[in-house]
């Protein structure tokens, strides 16, 4: 009975000195970092505040007429709005050009280019296709040179290579590849176009521009 | 060994995470859509305007009047923007014709296009043994035998002016020759432009000589070519 009250006592003490051991053995403390890293945004758009215009030669011939007439209008549902800076544009311009015949020139001159992202952007090429495969396109000039300019054709001889008198229309890109835009800055350039005779009555060409960019690189 | 094998995992790495950095690079675009719609040139006859011979001119009384001059379109072609209509070929057939009859068929030239065009030449066709000259250019054709020289027929081919009309007003029926001797020069249709959807009067007078043979049949094609205005050559 008394060697029992003993280890009773003994097993007490020694939960109590174990319980006041480990709190002394743990002291420890926290300091903590909390991490975010908020992401720029990049978006090139057409300028969407730009009125929107274009020429014709017509004007300045020596017998004035008004046969050909052009649309230039944004395709609304392209529209994106940058989280970011709160800015809006159109990732798609439309040009129609109506009654074209050779000879005839349409410049586009109200084509402005926005970045309403948050980095500045490089302009770095354009490329330009007819998304019916009927044309073919040839760079005179190409980029990275401003202007640059080159020509749609078609093959009519189906040789598979450009023959003098294939050539349907000239197309020139002014003022846009190589351009640096920082965040909320434009730039407005013009793409031209001339017929040329071998383009056919009564026909209907389609052709796409594309404006390439990357983010800013550094000089 | 495993040394070795460390090496190589860890250059893997660093050339996997160069390869990530480049395609990494943040890229946008935006497009341009263009589409061009080429306009059209369809250009003929439309309309037969009046027809008179010099049957009429002289006021032949009705049993004298034998010959007649009547002109027919046909070919029709329907442009595809406007969706109007013009005839490619007019037919001018004298019926009866003897030395020095004549036939005028006033008609229209018509562009049903939506391109401004311009007459640029006159091309005349005759059968072979036969040839003409042009006494004067771009308005009179004499068509004579290339052989004997004799003369088969004349045309004028010319605008219906405004003197012309002037003119018509005193003296109906006149041809084109009278007129233009009394001071009123004829106007060849050369150059003469016609507009989207325009229309001028032209008048076309052939002529028959004395020399020209009895029962036979004489054929002729002339060709008028219009152009794209900006495209004319005087």
């Amino acid at each position: 009975m008394e060697n029992k009250k003993i280890a009773a006592i003994a097993l007490i003490i020694a939960i109590t000195l174990s319980a006041v051991g480990f709190a002394y053995a743990h002291w420890v403390d926290y300091a903590t970092i909390n991490g975010k890293i908020q992401m720029g945004s990049m978006t090139l758009v057409f300028d969407p505040t730009e009125l929107l215009d274009y020429t014709d030669n017509e004007l300045t011939l020596p017998e004035p007429k008004d046969v050909g007439s052009g649309k230039i209008y944004y395709d609304t549902l392209t529209r994106v709005d940058d989280a970011h800076t709160g800015l809006y544009g159109y990732k798609v311009l439309v040009f129609e050009i109506h009654d074209a015949y050779p000879q005839y020139r349409i410049d586009f001159t109200t084509v402005v280019l926005l970045n309403i992202g948050t980095i500045p952007i490089h302009i770095t090429g354009s490329t330009i296709w007819d998304p019916t495969g009927v044309l073919n396109w040839t760079w005179t000039t190409p980029p990275p040179h401003s202007p640059c300019e080159g020509f749609f054709w078609k093959d009519f001889n189906h040789n598979n290579v450009y023959d003098t008198g294939e050539e349907i229309m000239h197309v020139k890109i002014v003022n846009f590849v190589s351009h640096q835009l920082e965040p909320g800055e434009n730039t407005k350039g013009e793409v031209d176009i001339d017929f040329y005779q071998p383009a056919e009555p009564c026909h209907t060409y389609q052709f796409n521009i594309e404006f390439d960019a990357t983010q800013y690189e550094g000089p | 060994m495993n040394k070795k094998i460390m090496g190589a995992f860890a250059i893997l790495i660093i050339a996997l995470s160069i390869v990530g950095i480049v395609y990494a690079h943040w890229t946008d675009s935006v497009q341009i859509h263009g589409t061009a719609q080429m306009g059209s040139i369809t250009f003929g006859f439309t309309s037969i305007i009046a027809e008179w011979d010099s049957e009429d001119y002289l006021n032949y009384p009705a049993e004298k009047r034998t010959a007649t001059a009547i002109c027919d379109l046909k070919q029709p072609v329907t442009d595809a923007h406007t969706l109007q209509t013009a005839y490619k070929l007019l037919e001018f057939n004298i019926t009866g014709g003897y030395p020095e009859y004549w036939g005028i068929n006033k008609f229209t030239l018509d562009n049903k296009g939506t391109i401004p065009v311009k007459i640029q030449s006159i091309t005349l066709t005759v059968p072979k043994g036969l040839d003409y000259v042009e006494t004067i250019p771009n308005l009179v054709w004499d068509v004579y035998n290339a052989t004997t020289g004799d003369y088969y027929y004349y045309i004028w081919l010319y605008n219906e002016t405004a003197a012309v009309d002037t003119y018509r007003a005193t003296h109906p029926f006149a041809p084109p020759w009278v007129i233009n001797n009394a001071g009123y020069p004829m106007e060849r249709i050369n150059g003469t432009q016609i507009d989207k959807l325009g229309s001028v009067p032209v008048e076309m007078c052939v002529v028959i000589p004395e020399t020209a043979q009895i029962c036979h049949t004489y054929t002729f094609s002339m060709e008028i070519e219009a152009i794209q205005w900006n495209k004319y050559t005087p």
